[in-house]
């Protein structure tokens, strides 16, 4: 911290101030250049390639493009299928993120407040995590399966379902049913970043907190709370932009049916891509997304200039 | 060739030069099927993709030893290098791959895929000359898929490298616990429509198995060859020289066909509830499990019951009949050569090479599948493995009766997307078959006019 002179005019010192702080910025520059330039050198080529892609027309019949315009911004705006695909996307998106986060953090408190097998705990409860997205599916299109499955087995036993019913082909359970999925296998992220802020905590404020008589839940609720809300705020972006951009899980379970009351916008982006030979319009999609998810993403980042409680 | 594991005699075997053939006085001559050309004479390098036959073992191994072991072994100055793909991985790799004029030199292509390859330009002529057979021993309608605008006649630009159709199976012991002579499958769809009721109703098996999965080209090969037997089409590809122009989805034949579908799933509820979202797992699982009395399946599922449940009683027969006609889908692959490859002699030795009757058989018939040529049809490999294969007979049967995909370049679309999402419109109750039909045809119509 640079000590100025308190008796020089106040536009100096906030110069000086400044430049103090953005050396301070600058300084870890070089040790994150590296992977800087690799993403930049792997990931450029291929983004600017779609930007390019979604102004040309690119028709089925043939390997040659010619400049379109907008007229694929327009196309896949004003396609229904399309558009039904972004609200389906928001659905999964928000289902996914809110249940992700609610079970992260009560999993993390869980484990946090383990003093015996919290290893093997905290193990098995990645283990969804850890599991590949193919295999995740291919279990749970098992686990739904109307005659052998296991959760119509339980529900038929336990009396709540007369008799079998196939979620997956239902048109109001198909896409709870794949939420659920994608929950189970993304909330062991939510609860390593929830449980890596829980321990980072200063002890010594929660036992004050303690002594004075706060009962667990003010404590959370006024102490942990407000020290993990940069750590919720980040893990939300992280999650909701993950959570947007799956493919796997729709496409092996449902196919995005029935009827498109499971096509998230990437399913709809391949389909385009691959099945329509439309690489235009895909690319327009693609773009359209991306523009959704920078917005979101500046929204949400602008949030974290607050200051967190007892830092200075 | 000692060295790559194949003696002479094994040699001339796979190369069609059996020694019960030339005992049987059968020398296949060059109007049969290609000769090999000399070693010598194929240098360079040669790419190659193809897809999996998986789950099926025979087929698996058959390719892999063609690919990695008997091919390499003719050409020991060729550079070939082989990739095998999952069936639904090739075709968007090969898609983006050939757009952008790069690997592989040859693929072997769903039958499906081909329209969108030849249609654009991406795929080399092949002449009878430089495939040293004519092209009279592949099934004519196999051929459409390989010219420009699935047209009847003119320049091919792939070659058949098997032929495959669906069949009837069904299960004996359900037949007669629901009362059905089982011995006397159904001869027409509607016959078909009122067994499937019988059975459910007396037994509580599934009568049918319906596969209607968005997204997914195991729908529309179930689905079509209903409506084609009512009389409708995708476009014109019942007439003997198909345009591929005339939209005809919204006819009578094929809201016909959705009503007999209609009728299994909503009305008589015969059918497995999952319909909308299975591709044909579910059908299959439930047939081996004795919980499905009939399925539309591929040649090799057959062979599967029998390893995995040999005393299912079992038995085979050809799609039912409709008002019309009897009809299935032309299933099989295409070899393409891409147009901008180097080393076009390599790829048409490869091309001649799996050709031959032996592996043509082995490669087809291992994949549950049949060969494409006529003297691998007629070969001794082919007797033998016909006896090893359940209803065999009845799949070269249907044969005659293939009818092909949508052969344009938006063929894909119709096939996966546009058919499925009419179907589920109907069995999900939103539409109309008619409504349905309609809307699907003026979805077609926008396409191609585009």
């Amino acid at each position: 911290m640079v000590v100025l002179d308190q008796s020089a005019p106040p536009d100096l010192v906030v110069a000086a101030s400044a430049r103090a702080m953005w050396r301070e910025r600058l300084a870890g520059l070089p040790y994150v250049m590296p992977a800087v330039l690799v993403i930049i050198a792997v990931m450029s080529y291929p983004f600017l390639y779609c930007i390019y892609l979604s102004f040309r027309a690119t028709p089925s019949y043939t390997t040659e493009t010619h400049f379109a315009g907008l007229a694929n911004y327009g196309t896949v705006l004003n396609d229904p299928v399309f558009l039904n695909s972004l609200l389906i996307t928001v659905t999964w998106t928000i289902g996914s993120t809110v249940f992700d986060i609610l079970l992260g953090m009560g999993a993390a408190l869980l484990v946090n407040q383990l003093t015996w097998f919290r290893g093997p705990i905290r193990a098995a409860l990645m283990l969804p995590y850890i599991v590949g997205y193919v295999i995740a599916s291919y279990a749970w299109l098992w686990l739904y399966q109307a005659e052998y499955g296991l959760i119509n087995e339980l529900l038929t036993s336990w009396g709540v379902l007369a008799h079998p019913i196939s979620l997956l082909s239902s048109l109001i359970w198909a896409l709870p049913a794949v939420i659920l999925v994608n929950i189970w296998k993304t909330a062991p992220f939510a609860m390593i970043m929830f449980l890596a802020g829980l321990q980072s905590i200063p002890e010594q404020t929660v036992m004050a907190a303690e002594l004075d008589g706060a009962s667990k839940t003010r404590v959370f609720f006024e102490i942990k709370l407000p020290y993990l809300r940069r750590v919720i705020i980040i893990t939300s972006v992280v999650m909701t932009l993950q959570n947007f951009n799956t493919f796997t899980i729709p496409y092996i379970m449902t196919s995005g049916g029935p009827l498109n009351h499971t096509e998230i916008v990437s399913n709809y982006i391949y389909n385009d891509a691959f099945t329509n030979l439309d690489f235009g319009g895909a690319a327009a999609a693609s773009v359209v997304v991306m523009i959704i998810l920078m917005v979101f993403a500046v929204l949400y980042v602008g949030s974290l200039n607050r200051r967190q409680p007892g830092v200075v | 060739m000692a060295e790559a594991g194949y003696t002479r005699r094994q040699a001339l075997k796979a190369a069609g030069f059996g020694a019960a053939g030339l005992a049987a006085g059968r020398v296949f001559t060059s109007r049969g099927f290609a000769a090999n050309p000399a070693a010598a004479s194929i240098s360079g390098s040669l790419e190659a993709w193809d897809w999996s036959d998986a789950p099926s073992v025979p087929g698996e191994q058959a390719q892999a030893e063609f690919y990695t072991k008997y091919f390499p072994s003719l050409y020991k100055n060729l550079q070939f290098r082989s990739t095998i793909f999952g069936y639904t991985d090739l075709l968007p790799k090969l898609t983006v791959a050939w757009r952008a004029g790069n690997l592989p030199d040859i693929a072997r292509c769903a039958i499906q895929w081909s329209p969108q390859f030849v249609g654009a330009g991406q795929c080399a002529e092949i002449t009878e000359e430089e495939l040293g057979m004519p092209f009279s021993q592949f099934i004519p309608g196999a051929l459409l898929s390989d010219r420009r605008n699935g047209a009847s006649e003119g320049a091919l630009y792939g070659i058949p490298s098997n032929n495959e159709v669906m069949f009837l199976l069904y299960n004996k012991s359900l037949f007669s616990k629901a009362g059905i002579d089982p011995n006397k499958p159904p001869a027409t769809w509607a016959d078909l429509v009122a067994y499937s009721k019988t059975i459910h109703d007396k037994t509580g098996a599934y009568g049918f198995g319906l596969c209607a999965q968005q997204t997914n080209g195991n729908t529309s090969y179930r689905f079509m060859p209903v409506a084609w037997a009512c009389g409708g089409q995708i476009f014109d590809e019942l007439s003997p020289k198909p345009t591929w122009r005339k939209v005809g989805l919204g006819g009578d034949g094929v809201v016909q066909a959705l009503s007999l579908y209609h009728q299994m799933f909503n009305v008589d509820k015969s059918v497995q509830p999952s319909a909308l979202s299975d591709n044909e797992s579910d059908c299959e699982t439930l047939f081996l499990d004795e919980k499905m009395a009939m399925v539309i399946d591929h040649p090799s599922f057959p062979q599967q019951v029998k390893q995995l449940k040999p005393d299912l009683d079992m038995g085979g027969a050809m799609l039912p009949i409709g008002p019309v006609r009897r009809a299935v889908v032309l299933g099989g692959s295409n070899f393409h050569i891409r147009a901008t490859t180097k080393n076009k002699p390599a790829a048409l030795a490869l091309m001649k090479a799996y050709l031959a009757p032996y592996w043509n058989v082995r490669l087809g018939t291992g994949a549950g599948s049949e060969a494409s040529t006529e003297a691998a049809r007629a070969s001794p490999e082919q007797a033998t493995a016909s006896k090893e294969m359940p209803f065999n007979d009845i799949v070269f049967q249907m044969l005659p009766y293939g009818v092909n995909v949508p052969l344009v370049t938006q063929g894909a679309q119709i096939w996966n997307t546009i058919i499925p999402a009419m179907i589920q419109q109907v069995l999900s109750g939103r539409s109309t078959p008619k409504e349905a039909a309609t809307a699907a045809a003026s979805q077609v119509t926008r396409m191609i006019a585009a």
